[in-house]
Formats: C-alpha cells, structure tokens, sequence
C-alpha cells in the first residue's frame, strides 16, 4: 500500500526489494570482494529501512567513503549519509555531511532541500539552535573537508 | 516541496519520471511544480521527489512524483521506484539521438517493473532546441504508437507542453479508474483514495522496527 509520505526522510523501502539488492550483495561477497556499486546499493536500501538497518547502512558508506575518496561517487555517499544520520536523529552528523555536499556544490537544489528538511524535523524535535551551537557539525565537517581534499591531490 | 494542506485532495497518484541522464527529467519536475526553469541543474542523486495539487474533472488530485537518477550506476537503486507507480514520464532529449534508442530498455523496465494499468507518457523533451535536432517528430510519434504510448514534445526551459504531459497522464489514470479499468483495491495501483489516508500521526521517519507499510 502506498503512503503519503513522499521526502527521502520518511519513505520505506519495500522490504522486497531490500532483499533483492541484499542477495546481490550478499552473492559478490560470497564470491570475493563485493563492487562498490552493489556496496552502495545495498546501503542505500538499509539506509531506507528500520534503525538497526540504517546503522549498518551508514558503516558501509563511510567505508566506501574512507576508502574511496576520489570517486566520482563520493557525492552520492556524502548524500546518503546525511539522509541516514538524519533518520536515526543523530542531526549534527546529518547537517555536517550536508554542508559537506553544499560546499562543494554550492547550488545543488537537491541538497538544499535535504538541508532544510533536516532542519524542520530538528524543529519539530525542539534540537534546532542547540546542536548548531554545539559546534559538533562544525567539526565533523572540517574533518570530512580534509579527509575529501586530502583525497584529491 | 511544499505541501498545501494534507487532506485538501481525492486522490494521490504517484508518478515516475524515467530515462536517460541529463534528458532534463529533474528540470521538467522543477518546470511543474515551480515554473521555472534551471539551467544549471546536477545530476540527481538517487531520487527526488516533487507533488503538486492538480485538478481533474473537478476533483483535486495530489501528484507524488518520484524523479529518479538517469546515471547509470543508480540503476539498481532507482529500479525500487517502479512497483506502485500510477504514471510514468519516459524522457528523452530530442538533440541526442542515443537517449531516444535508449527509450526500448527504459520501456521493458517500465512494462516489467510497473503494472499494466500503468499509464506510459513519452516527452520528447528540449522542444526549444529544434536547430540541434537530431531525432525527427514524426520518427518518435512513429515508436509511441507502436507501443501505446502517448507522446509530446516537451521543453522545461521554456514550459511549452509541460503541463499537458502531467495532466494528461493524470486524465488517463483518472478515466481508468472511473471505467474501472484500474482496481482501487488491488495491491501496487499508485493510486490512493483520501479516504485510505491513515496514520498521519505516525511519523514514518521514527524508523524502530514497526510494521513496515510505507513502501512508496
Ligand atoms: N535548452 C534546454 N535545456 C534543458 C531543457 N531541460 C533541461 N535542460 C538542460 O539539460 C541539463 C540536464 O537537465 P536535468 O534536468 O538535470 O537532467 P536529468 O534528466 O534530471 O539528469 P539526471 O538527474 O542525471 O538523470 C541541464 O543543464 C538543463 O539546464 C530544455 O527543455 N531545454
Ligand atoms: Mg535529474
């Protein structure tokens, strides 16, 4: 049945389908090292599912981000893992990663909204203010801008 | 992506918009919901999404429309979004001739992944750019109505034809349901009654292992 939830935040995966980019997955690791394709597919499934699934999800993206930093995909990761840190509340790490997206693509409409759905579900959870004072997003992001950078040259 | 008030409409219909990258699928949304045009638009990552209120037969019907990454590598990932779409918007760019012999894949995963009352709506898209057209109308008006398509030619720059191919594919969907083509009861339609609108105080987003029912 299909809801009327329709942000990148609220929506489920069917759990059909997870199992589906799950086997993939699971079949490559089976047969030795697994694509960072099917690595990012499967996450991105996990980052649309329950709270113990999202977890595992953003661990596969920050490997592939660690170990991947020049991909041309890295945008992607960078992305889904401030939809993932966002869905299991955890805000500061949601925002950092999105600043980290905006500071590369300063224009990018489709982070933007990210951004500003971020911050409205931190307003209907009464966080907005504290945790951008908290200074923690800031120094999350300043890491992952040189973990990126360092990565590039 | 703003919402007007939640209860304010008969029907949502949920939407795809499919094809190639840069055809301009994202621009088209933007040209829908917002009416304007963005020239300078990334690439989309995964999926966006986009709704807007629109009126058919004097019913108000909310479109949820779902615009997926043409990269390649998303492909597995944008596959998800297929089952329980009502409408599917198959772009291409009417100045890359490789975006049009595309169109058959993207169509056997639009037949194979959606269900057969799903009304397929073909936009032959960058109308405004006819001096570097590289696929002729009448060739592609040719390839819709081999496979039931309906077709029109498309800008997002300029909005020419934009919301006819939205309101169109509404119309279809809507006449299916009113001759009863389309079961508002059976699994996977796209379509959702407002009476079927529950659980607005469920807040989807607090993801602890719950029932999983929102799979749009
Ligand atoms: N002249 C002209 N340019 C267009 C039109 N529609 C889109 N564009 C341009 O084409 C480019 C790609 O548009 P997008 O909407 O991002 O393409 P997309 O299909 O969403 O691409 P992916 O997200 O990668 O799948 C952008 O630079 C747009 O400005 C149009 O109707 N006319
Ligand atoms: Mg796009």
């Amino acid at each position: 049945m299909m809801m009327d939830c329709d942000n990148v935040l609220d929506e489920r995966i069917d759990p059909y389908e997870l199992e589906r980019l799950r086997d993939q997955y699971e079949t490559q690791v089976r047969r030795g090292q697994p694509s960072h394709l099917a690595k990012f597919s499967f996450a991105h499934g996990l980052i649309k599912s329950t709270k113990n699934d999202v977890h595992q999800g953003i661990a596969i993206l920050e490997q592939l981000l660690r170990e991947n930093g020049q991909d041309i995909s890295m945008r992607d990761y960078i992305y889904y893992l401030a939809v993932g840190h966002a869905r299991i509340k955890d805000y500061d790490r949601a925002l950092a990663y999105i600043e980290t997206l905006l500071h590369a693509e300063s224009t990018n409409r489709q982070a933007m909204n990210l951004k500003e759905l971020i911050e409205k579900k931190m307003r209907n959870d009464g966080l907005l203010g504290a945790a951008i004072l908290g200074g923690g997003a800031a120094i999350a992001v300043g890491s992952l801008l040189a973990l990126i950078f360092a990565g590039r040259k | 992506m703003s919402n007007s008030a939640p209860y304010n409409y008969s029907y949502i219909f949920k939407y795809i918009i499919i094809g190639d990258m840069g055809v301009g699928k994202s621009c088209l949304l933007h040209q829908f919901t917002e009416k304007k045009f963005m020239a300078d638009c990334p690439h989309t990552i995964g999926v966006e999404f986009g709704t807007r209120i629109i009126e058919v037969a004097n019913q108000k019907i909310k479109l949820q429309i779902w615009d997926t990454a043409g990269q390649e590598r998303f492909r597995a990932v944008t596959r998800s979004y297929y089952r329980g779409a009502a409408g599917a918007l198959m772009v291409y760019d009417i100045t890359r001739r490789s975006t049009y012999n595309h169109l058959a894949s993207w169509l056997t995963d639009a037949r194979n992944l959606t269900n057969p009352n799903t009304v397929i709506f073909l936009i032959g898209n960058k109308s405004d750019l006819d001096a570097q057209r590289d696929v002729t109308y009448e060739e592609a008006k040719a390839f819709a109505e081999e496979n039931g398509l309906t077709f029109l030619e498309c800008s997002a720059k300029t909005g020419e034809n934009v919301e006819d191919a939205f309101l169109e594919t509404a119309r279809k969907i809507y006449q299916n349901i009113q001759d009863g083509s389309l079961d508002l009861n059976a699994a996977d339609t796209g379509v959702q009654p407002k009476q079927q609108l529950p659980r607005s105080t469920l807040a989807p987003g607090s993801a602890n292992g719950e029932k999983k029912d929102c799979n749009c």
